[in-house]
């Protein structure tokens, strides 16, 4: 199919599986908001206001995670339970095609996360445009790689129940355990290259330092972005590798 | 034209589980080719090799002319596919879905909505247009993964166990469907099926598949004639023992056991005189034509005494 074809192919999924769902059952945008809120809420509650800022930075990344991550459920959904992924191999879609498809309509689970936590933070750092700019570079990264990670995972199921387990576990350990919700420099030095094994931790600080809530030079900021690029890159090639769009 | 071929098709999983032995079979345009077998007998994983889905160890499939391993993307285009057991998804209704699948392939979406609009008159769907999915019933979802598929006009479709779990009437509606889209279309289906009643209304040519081989393959007639029999007899309750019935009856023909009874593939003569005999002895029998069940039964049957023998 050419470019264009698969252009509208992309934008059909889309329209399948993120914008019809949302439409029918939009109460599942709360889903995704309520844990990042309750994060928010109570790091207002022990660490006051001044805090709460890392909480809004760090809500829409966990916003983003929470609802890409879901990719890894929802393509072993498609591929085992209702099959319809066999119907997309026997036709002329591409795989990537389907997998970027399939990635964008998760996000449309966070929508409102998004938009809630993007006018929190507007509404208490004073942004600039290259700020936003580089705000919305690390959700991209954010979205890339999480995405990719979640559709390895589903690759591996052979049945959905393998994966329950992994959607809250992932969420802890991209969202809440790495320095998303707070700044990196609570970690001591020692340990501190833990980290940056999760593929969040450099788009968290990427709009940490957009928002002004850290200080950093231009260079720990392209360091940030290099290295979310480099993680997010590495992902979608390992997903790409391991993904079974034709098995062996 | 042959739209399939295949040549000693072989597909192992792991070192040692063969799920397809050796499978040759080809199927010509514009007819139904039915796959006949157990569960597990690899039928699903020789239509998973055809529709481009899975890789086969070995051998070689041509489909539409185009080998299976390095041309899969010239046989998508002309290909579609219904897996065993899918369904809709519970959201989204069956016009949204037959528009996303066909934009999916590369249809434009002007010419995709009429194709949906037709091919939800040509299949009773059009009621349901707008219900969602979740509120439609098993059959009428089957439907609606089967007009996805029709309404790519594809040459050849791929059907694996359509009228699994439906009840019926829901089935016969599916075999109509079916029969429709290679009569007025002049193209190709091939069926996977356990049903021996669906396969023996709905295909120009069958085979029957057990353990990854082809027992038998032709047209019904000839599988039938396999058997050397005409008819079959039931007798429901044994005489005096089994073995007694089973020795008794051997010279009328071939005497498989059938649950508490017996069935005997014999001559019409030899059903008449085993009846007479029967209905002497006050037991209960009934007599008909052989059908595939016996053939079926007659040839997986015999393939596990066989390798539970040796």
């Amino acid at each position: 199919m050419t470019l264009s074809k698969q252009l509208k192919a992309i934008a059909a999924i889309i329209w399948f599986d993120g914008v019809i769902p949302k439409m029918r059952s939009p109460f599942d945008f709360v889903n995704f908001v309520v844990s990042p809120l309750t994060v928010l809420f109570f790091i207002y509650l022990f660490a006051g206001p001044g805090k709460a800022v890392f909480a809004m930075a760090g809500g829409l990344v966990a916003v983003i995670v929470g609802s890409c991550i879901i990719l890894e459920t929802e393509a072993a959904f498609i591929r085992l339970v209702v099959k319809l992924q066999d119907m997309f191999v026997a036709s002329p879609l591409s795989p990537i095609s389907y997998v970027i498809g399939l990635s964008i309509s998760q996000l449309f689970n966070g929508l409102l996360g998004i938009a809630l936590f993007s006018t929190l933070l507007a509404l208490n750092r004073p942004i600039q445009p290259l700020g936003a700019l580089e705000i919305f570079v690390a959700a991209i990264l954010t979205w890339a790689s999480v995405s990719a990670l979640g559709f390895m995972m589903s690759t591996f199921a052979r049945d959905l129940r393998d994966l329950w387990v992994y959607s809250p576990l992932l969420t802890v350990l991209l969202s809440f355990l790495p320095p998303v919700f707070y700044p990196i420099t609570l970690i001591p030095q020692k340990v501190r290259f833990v980290a940056y094994l999760a593929p969040t931790t450099y788009p968290a600080q990427i709009i940490q330092q957009a928002a002004g809530l850290v200080d950093g030079s231009t260079t720990h900021l392209l360091i940030n972005l290099m290295g979310g690029i480099v993680y997010t890159i590495f992902l979608v090639l390992l997903a790409a590798k391991l993904s079974r769009w034709r098995q062996n | 034209m042959k739209v399939l071929e295949a040549r000693d098709l072989y597909k192992i999983y792991g070192t040692n589980i063969r799920a397809l032995d050796g499978i040759s079979l080809s199927v010509e345009g514009g007819t139904v080719f039915g796959l006949l077998g157990p569960n597990g007998a690899g039928k699903t994983t020789f239509v998973r090799i055809v529709a481009t889905q899975l890789l086969p160890s070995s051998g070689r499939v041509s489909v539409l002319g185009y080998d299976v391993v390095s041309q899969p993307t010239l046989i998508r285009r002309r290909i579609a596919v219904v897996p065993q057991e899918g369904r809709p998804l519970s959201l989204q209704t069956p016009y949204e879905h037959i528009v996303t699948y066909l934009v999916v392939r590369g249809i434009d979406f002007s010419e995709a909505k009429k194709r949906a609009e037709s091919t939800l008159s040509e299949l009773n769907l059009q009621a349901y247009r707008n219900t969602i999915c979740a509120n439609l019933s098993g059959g009428l979802r089957q439907r609606v993964l089967i007009a996805m598929a029709m309404s790519t006009d594809s040459d050849l479709l791929v059907l694996d166990e359509p009228t699994i779990g439906l009840d019926p009437v829901a089935r016969v509606d599916v075999w109509n469907l079916i029969r429709d889209y290679v009569i007025d279309g002049g193209k190709t289906i091939l069926l996977t099926t356990h049903y021996m009643e669906e396969a023996e209304s709905l295909s120009d040519r069958l085979a029957i598949v057990n353990r990854g081989r082809i027992v038998a393959e032709g047209t019904v007639t000839e599988i039938r004639s396999r058997l050397g029999a005409t008819h079959v007899v039931l007798v429901k309750k044994s005489m005096t023992t089994q073995q007694d019935a089973e020795v008794e009856f051997a010279r009328y023909g071939r005497v498989l056991r059938a649950g508490a009874g017996i069935r005997v593939l014999t001559s019409q003569s030899g059903a008449s005189e085993i009846a007479s005999l029967c209905l002497k002895k006050n037991v209960e029998v009934s007599i008909r034509q052989v059908n595939l069940e016996d053939v079926f039964i007659s040839e997986v049957g015999e393939q596990i005494d066989a390798e539970q023998a040796a």
